[in-house]
């Protein structure tokens, strides 16, 4: 009977395949994206050589994996979010704009600004009113302040809100939203995110920071919509996966963290 | 021996489920090379010189003989077997490499008003390009070639062509063909005598010609332009696109992004408010309007023409295949192009290259709210295409026609229009003319110099 021979050549066979693909396996998850402390040490270096000081701490070792996240954006269409603000009913006003009472809302581009001149009952407290808008953050602002858009517990640069609030309400709130829920978000296929090392590099040949000395006092991993505006005129939105690097002189660079590109730059 | 047979089953057992369980973790498991690019030129895009004849052959064909004319358009019922005699008679020229020779400048006019055989290719080409679809041609830059079967006796052809950029004319005779191309010129020249389809040049409207001291003829027309005496029917048609339902299959996007040398893997989709679905990377902008065209804008590098070996007619072949590739993605039928811009060895520079959809046998052009547009331009920027426009239009016939004065009547109105005003025109001729996907016909004119079309109304 040769079904024992046969068992041990299956045996050795397998084995040799086993191996193969463990070291496939293991090569596949091996992360070529870390930046090592001597590179952080190197940049350190550069950025001082550059009048720009960083704290190595907040240079972050290692990337994650994020992908684009497209996002339906319900509030394209601003009668849609001037109902929501008047539940009671509103007059329009302009192209842009539209008053109930002593409330108006308008839109500049991607912007809203709204404005409570008249006493209006209800909470100061900024996500409440968010909620009853149908935008939902879980960030508490009990007098106001500014509440940024995340995904998946991650920043949206470029989407936040700003109120002015307290016991007798909301006075005054502006900024950029995209709204959507969970059923017309779509994420797409993640990717390893490109090393921080070859972003701080690019950073500094960009025109946010002081030449003469200057501080990065944040590098962060979240999202952008592309553009400094908010983009929220349309009905669809992608966000992508993003490092922004801000300046103590107030300037900030957002690079695509997937591509290691420089999206945009606002200085101070 | 038990024993030893139990543990070896026990080992493949726990081998052929280790081997499962790594097989499926490595074929779901992600890419490490998802999302590279490609070039629109390796997938399925690449186009040969002998598909981008298509869109160089002759615009028009004109043959004289026994007193009479006749015009044949490309894309009319004629054309296809007059092209393909022609065709066939290049083919045996180019197999005796004739060689040509300068000739006087009056040898041109003679030879269109005998018995000839005219090929206009409605742009200058550098002959490179030009040559790979008939014979070896002088060095130059050519728009039109003439055949003139001299002799029977000697069953000579002659051929002329005129270099646009030096001003010469070249002959270069064979010394056969002349059965065949007489033989043409018998078939097709059954229908209108010479004096109803005159050359501009044989009525003196290529050159200034004063009359008295008000009248003076200060339009002045190319000396190639046929004058047509007579009313212009043509089929009316409709207009339509199909650019949603395309939109919605995701499989169909993902060949388009290719074809663009998109990245899929980091591009951001937007749809604007007017439902126009905008693409973007981190080097171009692609943007798809539910109006019915398609705009791509690179803002760095742009997308390589393929310059290997002679620059024009690779950078040319780069572009028809784009625009080969986008039509087929967008489920278009195949139109019949032709090329609008000179095509010289200078596109691989910088230039805008402009391209028209034929139907029925006449181009199609847009009246973009007041601005006249080709169904296809390209902008070129060292030798990349850094910007790009196509109209993703079907037509069909109506049923009715459409009728438009002569050429004649219509040259007055120009005339009316701009009054004294000096013109040079360098083309002329019927068009259909879609704004906002409602085609009408008019004729329309080419100013020398210059890629502008004006429509007449």
């Amino acid at each position: 009977m040769h079904w024992s021979r046969v068992k041990t050549i299956l045996i050795f066979l397998f084995l040799a395949l086993d191996i193969y693909m463990l070291a496939y396996a293991v090569y596949m998850n091996y992360d070529p994206y870390s930046t090592a402390r001597s590179e952080i040490k190197d940049i350190v270096s550069i950025y001082k050589a550059n009048n720009l000081t960083v704290d190595e701490r907040i240079i972050p070792e290692k990337t994650g994996r994020l992908g684009i996240v497209e996002l339906n954006n319900l509030w394209a269409d601003k009668s849609e979010i001037a109902k929501r603000f008047f539940k009671d009913g509103y007059i329009r006003t302009g192209t842009g704009s539209f008053s109930s009472g002593g409330e108006t809302l308008e839109f500049f581009d991607d912007m809203f600004v709204y404005k409570n001149n008249a006493h209006r009952e209800g909470t100061g407290d900024l996500r409440e009113f968010l909620n009853q808008m149908g935008i939902y953050t879980d960030d508490s602002c009990p007098n106001g302040g500014t509440v940024r858009q995340k995904i998946g517990g991650m920043s949206v640069f470029e989407t936040a809100v700003t109120a002015k609030g307290g016991e007798t309400g909301i006075s005054e709130m502006s900024g950029y939203w995209i709204i959507s829920d969970e059923r017309n978000t779509a994420f797409k296929k993640q990717v390893k995110l490109k090393p921080i090392s070859g972003v701080l590099i690019d950073f500094l040949a960009t025109d946010v920071y002081n030449k003469n000395g200057d501080k990065i006092i944040s590098i962060e991993t979240g999202y952008s919509t592309g553009s400094a505006s908010g983009d929220t005129v349309y009905k669809l939105v992608s966000v992508v996966p993003a490092y922004k690097i801000t300046t103590e002189s107030g300037g900030y660079a957002v690079f695509d963290a997937t591509e290691g590109v420089l999206l945009y730059q606002v200085s101070k | 021996m038990m024993r030893k047979e139990v543990f070896k089953n026990i080992t493949l057992v726990t081998l052929i489920f280790i081997s499962v369980l790594l097989f499926s973790k490595i074929w779901f498991g992600d890419n490490l090379i998802y999302g590279d690019s490609f070039s629109f030129m390796k997938k399925g895009g690449g186009v040969t010189t002998i598909e981008v004849e298509g869109i160089i052959m002759p615009k028009r064909i004109v043959l004289t003989g026994n007193n009479k004319r006749c015009c044949i358009l490309k894309g009319t019922t004629e054309y296809g077997n007059c092209y393909s005699a022609i065709k066939d008679f290049f083919a045996v020229a180019e197999s005796e490499t004739l060689k040509f020779e300068s000739a006087e400048t009056t040898e041109w006019g003679s030879a269109l008003k005998s018995r000839s055989v005219l090929l206009d290719y409605g742009s200058t080409y550098s002959s490179s390009v030009l040559s790979k679809i008939t014979m070896t041609l002088p060095q130059g830059e050519i728009k039109e070639l003439i055949l003139v079967p001299e002799s029977s006796v000697l069953s000579r052809v002659s051929v002329y062509a005129k270099d646009l950029q030096g001003g010469a004319i070249y002959k270069a005779a064979l010394p056969q063909g002349y059965s065949s191309i007489s033989g043409l010129i018998d078939t097709y020249i059954v229908g209108e005598n010479v004096n109803n389809l005159p050359f501009a040049f044989e009525l003196g409207f290529d050159k200034v010609r004063t009359f008295n001291e008000d009248i003076s003829q200060n339009t002045l027309l190319d000396s190639n332009i046929i004058i047509g005496l007579k009313d212009v029917v043509t089929p009316e048609i409709t207009v339509s696109e199909n650019i949603k339902s395309v939109m919605d299959d995701g499989n169909k996007i993902e060949d388009l992004l290719s074809a663009f040398a998109f990245k899929i893997g980091s591009v951001r989709r937007y749809i604007e408010e007017n439902d126009a679905m905008v693409f973007v990377d981190s080097n171009a902008t692609l943007k798809v309007y539910s109006d019915g065209w398609i705009e791509y804008a690179a803002e760095n590098r742009g997308i390589p023409l393929d310059t290997s070996e002679d620059m024009a007619s690779r950078s040319l072949e780069s572009m028809y295949s784009l625009v080969r590739r986008t039509a087929k993605i967008f489920n278009m039928p195949e139109h019949e192009i032709q090329i609008y811009s000179n095509i010289t060895d200078e596109i691989y520079g910088n230039a805008a290259v402009y391209m028209d959809y034929y139907f029925n046998g006449v181009p199609v052009i847009v009246d973009d709210n007041g601005k006249t547009s080709h169904t296809i331009s390209f902008d070129i920027k060292d030798g990349m295409i850094v910007g790009f426009k196509q109209y993703l239009y079907e037509f069909s016939n109506t049923g009715g026609v459409a009728t438009n004065g002569s050429m004649v009547s219509s040259l007055d109105s120009l005339n009316e229009k701009y009054g004294n005003t000096a013109m040079k025109i360098s083309d002329m001729y019927i068009a259909y003319v879609c704004k906002k996907r409602e085609a009408s016909v008019h004729w329309c004119v080419r100013s020398e110099g210059t890629d502008t079309i004006e429509i007449i109304d």
